[in-house]
């Protein structure tokens, strides 16, 4: 392959390349930070958690009053 | 000089591939976006639940049961946060909400073999497909 064809290559890829990395930088704006996703995730597992363990360990209490 | 505008080439090209092939952090991000979706559904429906059972609407062992499920739910969720974190490329972290898809399913099947009530075992299973659809998004994503 000669250079004039590798700079034709390069000249044909690089605008898709460079179209696709842009895309993915847009994604990846969208979307919140990990961590900040990874924490909302886990306060609501554990609030899922405490409430089932909760609704779980109560017992009904009957008293009769006479 | 032409050889260095040559090689300055080459590296921009690396560069735009290597940025652009390694999504393995955008993936971690739509895997955590998939299990806070997921958490957030479990949340809506325990609280409806809850108030369903204090409504009377819930029989009490189908309630217990219920919980006592959700319980492995919440753990399984923060399992694959965990997962999540520690992934390093896009193959393990989809391996991670695969596990998850794995343990909602079971958890998903035994609900509808044990829950009596119509009302709440239809609501149980809508609930568990709604976790798996959301996680399921991320499979569907990358493939």
């Amino acid at each position: 392959m000669t250079a004039a064809a590798i700079a034709n290559l390069i000249a044909t890829l690089l605008p898709t390349l460079i179209g696709a990395y842009k895309e993915l930088a847009a994604t990846d704006s969208s979307i919140p930070p990990l961590e900040t996703l990874l924490a909302q995730a886990d306060a609501n597992w554990d609030a899922v958690i405490a409430a089932a363990k909760a609704q779980t360990t109560t017992t009904t209490v009957t008293t009769t009053t006479k | 000089m032409r050889n260095r505008s040559f090689f300055a080439c080459i590296g921009a090209i690396l560069l735009a591939v290597v940025m652009a092939g390694c999504p393995s952090a955008t993936t971690q991000q739509k895997a955590a976006l998939a299990a806070q979706n997921a958490s957030t559904v479990v949340v809506a429906f325990q609280q409806a639940e809850i108030s369903s059972y204090q409504a009377g609407l819930i029989p009490a062992d189908d309630h217990k049961f219920i919980e006592a499920q959700l319980v492995t739910v919440g753990e399984t969720g923060k399992a694959l946060d965990s997962c999540i974190r520690t992934a390093t490329n896009s193959a393990g972290t989809v391996a991670c909400v695969n596990v998850a898809v794995v343990t909602i399913n079971q958890i998903n099947t035994q609900g509808g073999l044990f829950i009596k009530s119509a009302g709440a075992k239809q609501d149980f299973q809508l609930a568990m497909t709604g976790v798996t659809a959301a996680l399921n998004v991320l499979s569907a994503v990358l493939k």
